[in-house]
């Protein structure tokens, strides 16, 4: 009674498993082109914090000068204690070379030189510049900072405003009121002024670019008259 | 009348049968999740620093810098610097390093002695226990002391660690130095009391070779 | 709805198994059966490491000379005296005095540890006029190492120290003739907010009463420590 049906069905069955195994790459054929994209979306997605907490914390995103050039910096740069205070001044590279003129008291380590980075900024005087820091670069990328007080010398604090004028500082808040601002007896900046920093690099490195930046990873980068 | 008794029967025990066997697999399933979570350390183990081995006297290189140490010293008295001196009721443990920035200037913050009696001296910037190298320039060398202060039994097998950031070291390099001290330095420093010098950093190499 | 919850084919089962328990069982209304469940699933929990040990009730007395355990220290605690000059050490108004708790401290931990730790071990209770930091109720302003006055940061491990945990007087009030000193244990757990695992709670174990004199020199106070 139930043998008959057997022959149909037997002779079918081997005919199934290729046509289903064909479907399958059909059916998902969209779905396996979108795979892919779909992988790759994800890992972009999650490696956010790569952005944030690593490539962030660098000078990235430069605003170029070949040699010689004024260059128009602009940045919203956050102030220690909320919102923001903009930055807007033109730089300009007057020359950045060897130096036997140190600061006063200035003893050089063994195996490094004095490089004398000259620069021309200009800005409104009601802009606060004080939060800014210098360095010079070689070929390579390695950064040698500007540093102030440093084997032996005392150099200003500030390397990007004259000493005597510095502009107006960053607010404060509620200290504002108890704390006397250092510029308070000072004269306003002017419009456009020069700077004349020592910068020590070891002996062998020939400088390639002047960096200057006030909040990472925005910075001005200078290209040296050779380069 | 059994059929219908059967029949109802058979549906109560059927359902019963799989949702038992559901709630095992549940169970199961977390049973076998915790075991996994405990049972390997995959946590530590992904966020682990890389530890760079060394001895004295041979550098080695880290991601941000590199780094020589030398020949460790100690006694039960130490100088550093101010015109002070500082007693311990162990003895005072200092090696001096040699750090040259990479790529850009680099403040090294963290340092720890692993003793050899395996427990963890602690040494930081300020304190008794200290290490203050400030920023070191690239291509410019500095000259920094370690100074810790230990019980004698911890001296032998000292290993010293020094890593870039004071308070979170995983993923990033950790120089992990074999001091070679053994029993004997331990014993002829906790007999001395001659004060041993650990000055302030600086970039002039210091005077005895 | 204290009514029965079993269906009836249960109750046609159970009252053919013939079983007196399982009889009992079916008649309670469910709410007594889920409170049971729920009594028996605890005492499970509780069984594998749902309890946390609880501190007793309260401070064990503080005797002087007698050491004690107060996680991660071991603390000797030997006289309370006051002094208004000590070498090394400055005074934030004058006519200020110090209290000093001279103590010996030992790092029993497997670690060594920052000062601040060590400030939570050791505060001071009922003595008027403390000149303290804000949010720092009875906590010694540092502790300093009785060999060579310096401040004793970070305490390492397997060391024994003799240190003095200093407080600072107000110099209108008069000397205190007794302190009451507490001695405090912490826990070695991460924070709630942050993962860092550090030492945390610090919860007082023992209190004494100290008669406090005043420092005879501190060429003696040396010589005796």
């Amino acid at each position: 009674m139930s043998t008959p049906p057997l022959a149909p069905t037997a002779s079918a069955a081997p005919a199934a498993p290729t046509p289903s195994a064909a479907g399958w790459w059909r059916r998902n054929r969209l779905a396996l082109v979108v795979l892919p994209v779909a992988l790759a979306l994800a890992l972009v997605a999650s490696a956010d914090r790569v952005r944030t907490l690593w490539w962030e914390q660098d000078l990235r995103r430069p605003t170029v000068a070949s040699a010689g050039e004024t260059v128009t910096y602009h940045q919203q740069v956050r102030d220690g204690v909320s919102g923001t205070s903009p930055v807007d001044v033109q730089v300009r590279l007057d020359g950045v070379g060897d130096t036997t003129r140190l600061p006063d008291g200035m003893a050089l380590p063994a195996g490094t030189r004095a490089v004398q980075v000259d620069l021309t900024l200009s800005a409104d005087p009601d802009v606060v510049l004080v939060g800014c820091r210098l360095a010079v670069r070689d070929a390579a990328g390695t950064r040698y900072d500007d540093v102030a007080h440093a084997w032996g010398a005392s150099q200003p604090t500030v390397p990007c405003v004259p000493q005597d004028a510095t502009g107006p500082w960053p607010s404060l808040g509620d200290l504002d009121d108890v704390i006397t601002a250092p510029d308070a007896d000072a004269p306003p900046r002017p419009g456009t002024w020069s700077v004349s920093r020592v910068v020590v690099v070891p002996d062998g490195v020939d400088v390639a670019d002047v960096v200057l930046w006030w909040q990472l990873p925005q910075y001005v980068l200078l290209e040296a008259a050779d380069h | 009348m059994s059929t219908p008794d059967d029949a109802r029967e058979r549906t109560v025990r059927v359902p019963r049968a799989r949702t038992l066997g559901a709630g095992a697999a549940v169970l199961a399933a977390l049973a076998v999740g915790h075991v996994v979570v405990t049972a390997f350390p995959v946590d530590e183990r992904v966020q682990a620093p890389f530890v760079r081995p060394a001895v004295v006297g041979e550098p080695v290189e880290l991601r941000y810098a590199r780094l020589t140490a030398g020949e460790p010293t100690g006694s039960t008295v130490l100088d550093p610097g101010d015109r002070t001196l500082l007693a311990t009721p162990g003895v005072w443990l200092t090696v001096p390093l040699t750090i040259e920035a990479l790529g850009q200037p680099r403040m090294l913050g963290f340092a720890e002695l692993v003793g050899g009696d395996g427990r963890t001296y602690t040494i930081f910037t300020g304190g008794r226990s200290s290490f203050l190298p400030g920023t070191a320039q690239p291509g410019v060398p500095r000259y920094a002391t370690v100074r810790v202060e230990v019980p004698p039994d911890a001296v032998p097998g000292a290993h010293l660690r020094i890593g870039l950031e004071p308070k979170d070291q995983r993923r990033d390099d950790v120089a992990d130095i074999d001091l070679g001290l053994t029993r004997a330095d331990a014993d002829a420093w906790a007999a001395d009391d001659t004060p041993v010098l650990a000055g302030p950093w600086s970039d002039a190499p210091p005077e005895r070779p | 709805m204290s009514g029965p919850a079993a269906p009836p084919d249960l109750r046609a089962r159970v009252r053919s198994s013939g079983s007196k328990v399982a009889r009992r069982l079916l008649d309670q209304p469910l709410r007594r059966i889920g409170a049971g469940g729920a009594l028996l699933l605890l005492a499970v929990t509780a069984a594998s490491g749902g309890l946390q040990e609880q501190t007793q009730d309260g401070p064990e007395v503080l005797v002087a000379d007698a050491r004690v355990e107060v996680a991660p220290f071991e603390l000797t605690v030997h006289r309370v005296v006051w002094t208004t000059d000590l070498p090394g050490q400055y005074l934030t108004g004058t006519g200020n005095r110090w209290v000093a708790v001279v103590a010996t401290v030992r790092n029993t931990s497997d670690a060594g540890v920052l000062g601040g730790t060590l400030r939570d071990a050791l505060i001071l209770a009922d003595v008027d006029g403390l000149v303290e930091a804000p949010g720092t109720a009875g906590e010694a302003t540092s502790v300093a190492l009785l060999a060579d006055g310096s401040s004793l940061n970070p305490v390492q491990p397997g060391l024994t120290y003799e240190a003095a945990f200093l407080f600072e007087q107000d110099g209108s009030v008069a000397p205190p003739a007794a302190a009451t000193v507490l001695l405090r244990r912490q826990t070695w757990r991460a924070g709630s907010l942050d993962p860092t695992v550090t030492w945390w709670d610090p919860t007082t174990t023992l209190r004494g009463e100290l008669e406090v004199r005043e420092a005879v020199s501190d060429a003696d106070e040396e010589a005796d420590a």
